[in-house]
């Protein structure tokens, strides 16, 4: 980062300031980054979205992690506000990801939240569910920090995937976890995923070459490729381990592939904003409503838009809801410091800056969030589905389901596996 | 310096002591030259002295300070030159004349000259009280009538609602002087207007629709009070409060739900918490109409959010539809702006992060702190009209029956009329009164309304409206019983006489000191003395000029309402601390207290009291406060919008403090010019300086001003400073020079030395004080001939170091208040 400060020194002081520290390590605050080792990894395929409000359900992988009786269990989850998504390689919106994408992520418990959503009765909630009680050992690990598709999750860690085989009429394709630098197997990743895995190929299925769409017949052993696993996992035969939607064969595709994503976040976060943590505020004594407002900005802000924030550069705070959903208003502040903080906590970027605003509002608090929006030409409003309101005094609500478990009066013990 | 001291302070006294003055001094004269000369002729005496000393500047050529020696009537019969003769006497005997650069007169010259004046002066005493009418009429004030109404038939009636009576005109701050309460066709329109009013208030002919209503904060809250069954639904009604923050009004909250309703007086209840933030101000309630133009209630809060306060007032509201609106009057961001909105989301407690919309202004910190004055309120109860037994009471006798006979008519209409015009009355004062009944009748009008118009024009008559002194065809000097009677009661009370006063004026015995002395412990002894102790300050003190030139909002932002009405009151609370107190006068001019509200207490810098009423609270002199002279209402009311005025100031303490008014400027003086933008900064004393070395103005300035120089420590709205803001010019703001030298020669470094020398002779402020408490008493002008009773006055309570209490009592005890 350019335009960046770096003040070490102050940095460890800043990074407790706001480290407020939940009884268990595996609990996930909206108001505070989490720790960075008690988080979770599982996958799997996305199934339902509610954009919206940030929260979906995925269908976990068959790795063994849960017993086979919990299997398909739908699992439901909530995105932390300062969540970072990855999708081709480079950072996504929720609404990006398509049904079906099979994702990685990193979950943690979840409390009731200080702004908890009370879901709408839709008549089709958890009390007419034929098992409505039933939770898997990882039910409870419903908040994610991050989520990313398999191409995402393979290209930041380095690796690929090397084509070993074919099956008839190219049916399938054997691939194998190799590092993308010199194409040598990754054997012992222990991240849970296989290294060799074969996935099912159809006419649907996407070869992506340079900055063009090819066919199966470009599809050659001994090729390393990035790819992704879509919708159909229980499609497949059972020797098969799913269906290949997409595939990129080549380096210029993959950078093809990333950029675009990139282009397209970036749009996307200009027009409706990132999301900010408030670290602390403090009042101007003698000034009136100002104040200042020092905000974390999480991972997977593009350096694009990081660049944009510097000193004596205005920008909107939008005070939002955890899932980022606003009210329609917001405050105009300028930037006074960009500082950076080392090794800064799971989901921080590490980036601080300091605000001073002619009006404090009532949503500018310590561990509130807040969308901040770099100010842009031609927007000509806000997505009315964004602002919060009450169901029953505002009919229009476009909340459609019930997410989650019905709330429980504090949070029970993790079950253990049933006994085969 | 001149042997002059005592006689400056001399020289408001009475002519008939300035012999013994004079003997005193190096103007010893020898008797038998005392007789030639009073026995002499002003060719003899006064020409040679006048033609010699002093027409070279107050002759033809020159006429310094407005003043012509040679051509002023040789007259002691008339009121105004008599008055300017004595001024000269003062003058010459203070030794001020002739000035000290001129040739000196000897003290046998200067002596004959002043007793030759003086014994003309006296000779013209008789003459001048010989041309005074038989009788004097003193019109009641709006607000004598007010309490007199109240007082009599128990019926509030606001005399300064919009469209009510008229201001009353003041003559130095006085509101109750007869030669300035003139009559005129209108007032006489509205006197008939409130009479009718007012009877039939006491006398409803049927019974007011009573309002007892509950305003709870949702109603209030007018964004959220559509939502009150779901919010019922959820069982959070009771728990609902509504915030208001800095300027935040809302307009629901009128006693009657938006009926017509009665007139008369309302009980209005409010629960409500005032939080403050630190070091800042303390949360203001106002309940104001905007139809009534009145402020109905304010108070200061402070009460925590879980202890709410419950406060009471009652009001007089006319009959009708008046939206009344509540408002956190303190000032604040603005709130044009979305987020000084009301939102959708309804307060329970701060503490519940629901309770405000994120998009709203932040009220409380980070740590749930406010960080503004903030007013949570509960519920507003209305309740009225308000009819107490002790309003019932007074009414009773005075209305018949309505098949009443003659007899009985006759029989109320007469009790209703002595009540009103304070004095027995004769059947042949009645008679005409009855004659309206009996015509009213005869044209078939019921009694209840034939006896109503004939208790209009008693109480439009004269008889009511004016307080009379003296009798036709007689030259009396004494009031009688009765005039004596009513001269007390709106002294004391501003209200017609008691039963007991009465009682005391029917036995006869009240002129004598015994009867006259317990009537007044047993008036001071009365709530109603409360009544006194605001408006006498307020009338002396000229306190009505507070707020006269608003203060520029630029240059004293911090300037409000609340701000100025609490100034107004530190000074009446503080006399009202005095009268209770019973403490010496010179406290006025000097003490280590105050009478503070935690606005002033802001105002002032200094720790605000615990509640949110007016405390005494004991000063240091850093602090820079104690007596009136450095109260901000006094230090506001003589300067304008923009800067402190020095001579407006000097010319407040000679007047209301040394009882002296300044002869006015001559015409055409220039104005002090603003600090040229390309020089050194100068203070508005230093601008003076330059405005003195006019020998036109040096004489009057070089008095005046020192009394107003002493309080430059102190800006346009009275905060302490210790440099003078000069907007344009060169260089810093020059540093304050507050010091200066009275006209006996006593140098003061500042404000508190001032102070200091003037409590050290307490006699000259005391004297001024009881003229001011003769001019508020007697309903007019005090003239030289009431100097020699001041002076007695003055004199008895010397012993008990002029006690506040006991000057009231020595002067209504006084000849001069018995007198015409």
């Amino acid at each position: 980062m350019r335009v960046l400060s770096f003040l070490a020194a102050i940095s460890s002081l800043i990074a407790s300031a706001y480290a407020a520290e939940p009884a268990d390590p595996r609990i996930a605050l909206d108001s505070a980054f989490p720790d960075a080792k008690s988080g979770k990894p599982f996958a799997g395929e996305l199934i339902l979205v509610e954009h919206v409000t940030r929260r979906g359900i995925l269908r976990l992988d068959r790795d063994g992690t849960i017993n086979k009786y919990f299997w398909d269990l739908p699992h439901h989850f909530q995105m932390l506000p300062y969540a970072a998504i990855n999708l081709h390689g480079a950072p996504a919106s929720f609404e990006d990801l398509p049904i079906g994408t099979h994702l990685h992520g990193v979950f943690y418990l979840g409390p009731e939240g200080d702004f908890q959503i009370k879901p709408p009765d839709t008549g089709y909630d958890a009390s007419k569910m034929a098992n409505p009680d039933l939770r898997s050992i990882v039910t409870q690990y419903s908040r994610v920090l991050t989520l990313d598709d398999d191409f995402s999750y393979y290209q930041k860690r380095g690796e690929g995937w090397k084509i070993t085989a074919f099956g008839p009429d190219k049916s399938n394709v054997t691939v194998e976890r190799v590092a993308l630098a010199d194409g040598s197997a990754v054997k012992d990743a222990n991240d849970g995923n296989k290294s060799v895995q074969v996935l099912h190929l159809d006419r649907g299925t996407r070869i992506w070459k340079g900055r063009e769409i090819a066919a199966l017949e470009d599809l050659e052993v001994g090729q390393i490729v990035q790819l992704n696993f879509t919708w159909a996992m229980l499609y497949a035969s059972m020797k098969e381990d799913g269906l290949c939607r997409d595939i990129w064969i080549d380096a210029a595709s993959r950078e093809t592939a990333i950029e675009q994503q990139r282009q397209i976040y970036i749009a996307q976060q200009k027009r409706l904003g990132f999301p900010g943590i408030i670290l602390k505020t403090e009042p101007i004594p003698g000034q009136g409503a100002s104040g200042h407002i020092t905000v974390a900005l999480p991972a997977g802000i593009d350096a694009e838009l990081m660049d944009a924030i510097k000193p004596k550069t205005g920008l909107d705070l939008w005070p939002v809801e955890p899932n980022l959903r606003h009210w329609g208003s917001y405050g105009s502040g300028g930037v006074e410091e960009v500082t950076r903080i080392e090794n800064p906590p799971a989901g921080h970027s590490g980036v601080q800056i300091k605000l001073r605003f002619y009006e404090m509002l009532e949503g500018f608090r310590a561990g509130r969030t807040v969308r901040m929006m770099i100010r842009v030409p031609n927007v000509k409003g806000r997505p009315s589905e964004d602002y919060p309101r009450e169901l029953s005094l505002y009919p229009n609500d476009t909340r459609i389901f019930h997410v989650g478990p019905a709330p429980v009066a504090g949070r029970e013990k993790e079950p253990e596996e049933p006994k085969k | 310096m001149k042997n002059t001291l005592r006689l400056s302070y001399d020289c408001f006294n009475p002519i008939s002591n300035l012999i013994s003055v004079m003997l005193t001094t190096r103007l010893l004269l020898p008797i038998f030259t005392l007789s030639w000369v009073i026995a002499g002729n002003a060719a003899d005496v006064l020409e040679p002295y006048f033609k010699e000393h002093c027409l070279r500047c107050h002759g033809e050529k020159k006429q310094k300070g407005d003043l012509r020696l040679d051509t002023m009537v040789r007259d002691f019969t008339g009121g105004s030159e008599t008055e300017r003769w004595f001024e000269v006497i003062t003058r010459i005997g203070s030794g001020e004349m002739p000035p000290e650069d001129e040739p000196q007169p000897t003290a046998e010259a200067s002596g004959q000259v002043i007793d030759w004046l003086s014994a003309r002066i006296k000779e013209g005493e008789s003459a001048r009280m010989a041309k005074r009418a038989p009788v004097a009429h003193y019109r009641l004030s709006r607000e004598e009538y007010s309490f007199t109404i109240s007082d009599f038939l128990g019926v509030q009636y606001d005399t300064r609602a919009p469209g009510a009576f008229s201001e009353d005109p003041g003559w130095q701050g006085f509101e109750r002087l007869g030669s300035e309460l003139s009559l005129a066709p209108s007032h006489v329109e509205k006197y008939l207007k409130a009479a009718a009013e007012i009877i039939d208030l006491a006398f409803p002919d049927k019974k007011p629709f009573q309002v007892k209503s509950h305003v709870d904060a949702l109603y209030m809250d007018w964004q959220n009070a559509g939502k009150r069954k779901e919010l019922d639904a959820i069982g959070i009604t009771p728990k609902i409060r509504t915030l208001f923050w800095p300027g935040h009004i809302l307009s629901n909250v009128r006693p009657d739900g938006g009926y017509r309703q009665a007139a008369g007086r309302y009980r209005g209840r409010i629960q409500l918490s005032g939080l403050t933030h630190a070091g800042g101000r303390t949360p203001h309630v106002t309940l104001y109409s905007k139809e009534l133009d009145r402020m109905i209630f304010e108070a200061d809060v402070l009460a925590p959010e879980d202890k709410p306060a419950v406060l009471e007032f009652e009001v007089f509201l006319p009959a009708g539809r008046w939206d009344v609106a509540i408002s956190n009057a303190v000032p604040g961001p603005s709130n044009l702006g979305h987020a000084g909105r009301p939102g959708g989301a309804v307060l329970t407690t701060l503490k519940d992060p629901k309770s405000r919309e994120p998009w709203q202004r932040k009220m409380t910190d980070d740590e749930g702190k406010p960080l503004y004055p903030l007013l949570i309120v509960d519920w507003i109860d209305w309740e009225g009209p308000l009819e107490s037994p002790e309003d019932l009471q007074k009414r009773e006798g005075l209305f018949p029956e309505d098949n009443a006979d003659s007899n009985a008519v006759l029989a109320c209409l007469t009790r209703f009329a002595e009540g009103a015009w304070r004095r027995p009355v004769t059947p042949e004062e009645v008679r005409p009164y009855i004659g309206i009944v009996e015509r009213e009748q005869a044209a078939k009008t019921p009694l209840r309304a034939a006896y109503k118009t004939a208790l209009l024009g008693v109480l439009a008559s004269k008889n009511f409206t004016y307080l009379t002194e003296g009798s036709p065809g007689e030259k009396r000097m004494l009031l009688n019983d009765w005039e004596l009677a009513s001269r007390l009661s709106y002294f004391l009370w501003s209200s017609a006489p008691d039963e007991k006063l009465r009682a005391a004026a029917a036995g006869g015995a009240l002129r004598t000191s015994e009867v006259l002395r317990a009537e007044v412990v047993r008036m001071l002894a009365d709530a109603k003395t409360a009544r006194f102790a605001e408006a006498f300050p307020r009338q002396w003190l000229q306190l009505k000029r507070v707020g006269e030139f608003p203060p520029d909002e630029k240059l004293y932002p911090d300037y409000e309402a609340w701000l100025e009405h609490s100034m107004v009151l530190e000074t009446t609370s503080y006399f009202a601390e005095m009268f209770r107190q019973n403490l010496p006068l010179r406290e006025f001019i000097d003490s280590n207290w105050t009478m503070l509200n935690p606005r002033m207490a802001l105002h002032y810098g200094i720790t605000a009291p615990d509640s949110a009423d007016f405390q005494r609270v004991v000063l240091s002199p850093e602090q820079h406060r104690g007596g009136l002279l450095t109260q901000a209402s006094i230090l506001s009311l003589s300067s304008d919008g923009t800067r402190h005025r020095p001579v407006h100031r000097g010319i407040w303490v000679s007047q209301a403090i040394l009882g002296k008014t300044p002869p006015p400027p001559p015409p055409n003086v220039s104005a002090i010019q603003p600090n040229p933008v390309n020089e050194p900064k100068a203070t508005i004393r230093q601008k003076l300086a330059a405005h003195k070395a006019n020998p036109n103005c040096t004489a009057c300035h070089a008095k005046i001003d020192p009394l107003g120089l002493a309080f430059d420590h102190y800006d346009a709205i009275g905060r302490w400073r210790t440099e003078e803001v000069v907007p344009t010019g060169k260089g810093n703001n020059p540093p304050v020079d507050a010091s200066g030298t009275l006209s006996d020669g006593r140098h003061f470094a500042d404000s508190a030395e001032f102070k200091k020398l003037l409590a050290a002779k307490p006699e000259p402020f005391a004297h001024a004080f009881v003229s001011k408490l003769a001019v508020y008493g007697l309903r007019r002008a005090v003239t030289l001939d009431d100097e020699a009773a001041i002076k007695a006055i003055v004199e008895k309570c010397k012993s008990s170091d002029y006690a506040l209490r006991d000057v009231i009592e020595a002067f209504v005890l006084s000849d001069l208040f018995r007198k015409r």
